[in-house]
């Protein structure tokens, strides 16, 4: 769906992006983190037409976006970080205005607004000058104006930059429902946790470089050498020495009832630990292993591939 | 006509600035000044100074024409000067540029729809005007032709304020100076073509004053017609055609950048801008006045060594026009040059150096006044315009033009921020700095300081008796491009820093 192939971007005196490979198939959530200056942006400029690379190609649904480019908007939906919109429209008016602008067929573009303006929780904005709307509520508009033209690709730079935790909060649960009817999206961010639990695949990106880039649980298990696993019981044992006791376990952390450490064996192995707690008059109440989180991952590898 | 009722952009202006109570505000007042104009009108022209006019020229409706033609023109100036600079301050453009309207969309959209207020707030007055207009006497069609050609004008203005929008970072920059420039020029011209000889009086018609006067039989003295191609052409014409032909112009560098980054903006393609060059000068060959030459249409004879002149630092500007236009974004500078090294490009590319396209313009200045003598051929003997001379000035400043334009070229490849304003600015102070320098060398010799100027700036080239020494200049300009060619090379060969910021 989305294909970024030796993307290079030059400044007069950097280069902001080098090689970038990346595809995204269809129906993807792709997250592009990285630092703030890594070439995230400058990525996703490329990607919707905004900026001309150097060097390579980028294709949206088999169309090159800088040799067809009005034709490659047809299938793509920006919004970037901090953006306005036109103070003196309406609602309506301004989602109409992109509608047209994105050459739908005029008999579909009524229907079409009250559908997004639904999706993005503005009913009763609809006929309401823009001015007078909330930040949060503006940040939607810019979503619903993405979305007008019902692309099949939505390239978000940012989405949640300034908003509110409660505006995050619904721009991730209409993300997910547009992920839900089948859009693709690449979306770039440097909070972490914006991602979690959200995106099926990663790109981390430093220096104008991707370090890594591919589904999230393969990118986990080829970086985890460890699994980490907590394990929580009732009553009064001396667990930490029998866990410290066990082969492959390391970093044994005990608070309360409670233990967390490392395992480097094989899921079988790990699988006998609960009965040899208990053969050791452990009472197990819970056995579970912590799944790394995508800060964890970043941070991992970053630390190990680039700083 | 699709193209304006089913124009996205335009109906967005329309609905933004055309609600119904600015649109009654702006009736209200534009109703209320007209008013206030004809109480203004009917007190002065009783015992007043202005009695003594033709009745067309002293009615309300000349009265009410000019704050019309005054707002109108101003307005659409100001507002699309602002237009797309003040779209990409607020991050708003960008969203323009990924819908699917083409350039010439946009183009429309914006030139009728960013002043739409001033149409309509002037077009509430237009009736008014016209009655009163028909109430004294003027004729009809005098009012018609006049709007006409006001519309044209403003449409005119508006694609320069487009372009000017295009080209500038902040909203505010270029309107100042365009307004003054825009609203001194029809007076310079009017001075130029009416009180003295000027070889090309065609270019009065880049004001639309001079044309309108004789409809309403006013300032008489100022000349209605001007030759073209040696064919008598009444100046509205004149100024339609000009219009038309300039803003065709700005149409196709709008076309060409308004989708585009700023900074991978490049005006006119290579033959494009020589395509502008043959066009100017086609125009400079069209207006040329032979009997202007001899003096016998005005007691003032111009003569062909200040005709020549003229046609010389016009090419002037022509030279620095095409090497603006051609300026190479560094991006694409870079990549020409790998290319050309690879075997892939050719020196002449679209995206190589800007000045072997400046020496064919030059080349075509030279044709062209090669035919402006020979076209005049019957006014002045041919050897009168000393072709030979005309040519080492046309190097001379062809030599100083490729400098500068070189030095901007270089500018655009290194961290400067707005490199090519600084770079101007760079440039002017080059200029003002050599007229500092050697006016003290007056005091001990005037010659001196002349010659010294004269080697230091093109100007030799204008000045009799100095070719010679602004052909030494201009021999150590040469030293200067070389100069500068290795250091763009320098640029364009040095490997980029990889991104390092976090």
């Amino acid at each position: 769906m989305i294909e970024l192939r030796s993307l290079r971007k030059e400044y007069p005196n950097v280069v902001a992006v080098d090689n970038v490979e990346v595809t995204i198939p269809e129906g993807d959530i792709y997250g592009l983190i990285g630092p703030n200056g890594a070439g995230k942006t400058t990525t996703i400029r490329m990607a919707c037409g905004l900026l001309s690379p150097t060097f390579g190609s980028i294709r949206i649904c088999k169309i090159d976006v800088h040799r067809q480019p009005e034709l490659a908007q047809r299938n793509i939906g920006y919004l970037s970080d901090f953006f306005s919109v036109y103070e003196d429209l309406k609602v309506w008016e301004y989602l109409d205005y992109f509608a047209n602008a994105y050459k739908m067929a005029p008999e579909q573009i009524p229907a079409r607004i009250d559908e997004v303006i639904h999706q993005v929780g503005l009913e009763v904005k609809r006929d309401a000058m823009i001015k007078g709307l909330s930040r949060g509520m503006k940040q939607r508009m810019g979503i619903a104006r993405a979305v007008i033209h019902k692309p099949k690709v939505l390239l978000l730079d940012e989405p949640a930059s300034g908003l509110d935790p409660k505006a995050r909060a619904d721009l991730r649960n209409l993300l997910l429902s547009l992920r839900d009817s089948g859009a693709t999206i690449l979306i770039s961010s440097h909070i972490l946790s914006e991602l979690e639990g959200f995106c099926t695949s990663i790109g981390i990106m430093e220096r104008g470089r991707m370090v890594r880039s591919g589904k999230l649980d393969e990118i986990t298990a080829a970086e985890s050498r460890y699994k980490v696993v907590r394990v929580s019981w009732v009553g009064t044992a001396d667990a930490r020495s029998i866990l410290a006791a066990l082969p492959n376990v390391s970093n044994v952390t005990v608070q309360d009832s409670e233990a967390v450490f490392r395992f480097t064996g094989s899921d079988e192995q790990l699988a006998q630990i609960p009965g040899e707690l208990t053969a050791r008059g452990v009472r197990v109440l819970s056995f579970s292993e912590v799944k790394q989180t995508v800060e964890e991952l970043y941070l991992k590898l970053s630390t190990n591939e680039v700083m | 006509m699709n193209l304006l009722r089913r124009n996205p952009e335009l109906l967005r202006h329309v609905r933004s600035e055309l609600r119904a109570p600015r649109m009654a505000l702006a009736a209200g007042l534009s109703y209320v000044l007209c008013f206030l104009i004809s109480i203004l009108h009917s007190q002065m022209t009783t015992a007043g100074p202005y009695s003594g006019r033709t009745p067309e020229s002293n009615s309300v409706f000349f009265w009410i024409l000019i704050p019309q033609a005054l707002v109108l023109s101003l307005w659409c100036l100001s507002s699309t000067t602002q237009s797309i600079a003040g779209e990409r301050l607020l991050k708003t453009y960008d969203f323009l540029r990924t819908t699917r309207l083409t350039a010439g969309e946009l183009l429309v959209g914006m030139v009728f729809g960013v002043p739409i207020m001033a149409y309509f707030a002037v077009g509430c007055t237009v009736p008014f005007a016209i009655a009163a207009g028909l109430g004294s006497q003027v004729p009809l069609s005098a009012m018609l032709v006049t709007y006409f050609l006001l519309f044209v004008f403003v449409v005119f203005l508006s694609l320069v304020g487009l372009l000017v929008s295009m080209l500038v970072q902040k909203p505010r920059a270029g309107g100042a100076l365009l307004i003054v420039w825009f609203w001194l020029m029809p007076f310079t011209l009017i001075g130029m073509t009416g009180r003295f000889g000027f070889p090309y009086p065609g270019v009065a018609a880049l004001t639309i004053v001079p044309g309108l006067l004789p409809l309403y039989h006013a300032y008489t003295s100022v000349p209605s017609t001007a030759p073209f191609f040696g064919v008598h052409v009444p100046l509205l014409s004149l100024s339609l055609l000009l219009y038309v032909s300039l803003g065709a112009w700005i149409v196709v560098a709008l076309l060409r950048n308004l989708k585009r980054e700023r900074e991978e903006i490049q005006l006119l393609s290579r033959w494009q801008a020589i395509g502008l060059a043959a066009y100017l000068n086609l125009l400079m060959l069209g207006f040329l006045d032979p009997a202007a030459l001899l003096g016998t249409r005005s007691p003032y004879s111009f003569g062909v060594e200040p005709a020549t002149i003229v046609h010389l630092a016009f090419n002037n500007l022509i030279f620095y026009a095409v090497g603006l236009a051609t300026l190479t974004p560094p991006e694409r500078l870079k990549i020409w040059f790998r290319d050309y090294h690879a075997g892939r490009q050719s020196y002449l590319s679209e995206n190589g150096p800007p000045w072997p396209w400046m020496a064919l313009a030059a080349a075509l200045a030279f044709v062209a006044l090669w035919l402006e003598a020979a076209s005049a051929r019957s006014a002045v003997p041919f050897d009168n315009w000393s072709l030979g001379h005309s040519g080492l000035s046309l190097m001379v400043f062809l030599v100083y033009a490729t400098r500068d334009v070189l030095f901007l070229q270089w500018c655009t490849l290194t961290k400067m921020k707005n490199p090519i304003v600084k770079g101007i600015l760079l440039v002017w102070l080059y200029y003002f700095a050599a007229g500092v320098i050697t006016t003290p060398l007056a005091q001990a010799s005037r010659s001196m300081a002349s010659s010294g100027f004269c080697l230091l700036t093109p100007a030799g080239a204008l000045v009799h008796g100095q070719i010679e020494t602004a052909l030494i200049g201009a021999g150590l300009q040469i030293g200067v491009i070389i100069y500068l060619l290795f250091l763009i090379r320098d640029r364009l060969t040095r490997a980029p820093a990889q991104l390092a910021t976090a």
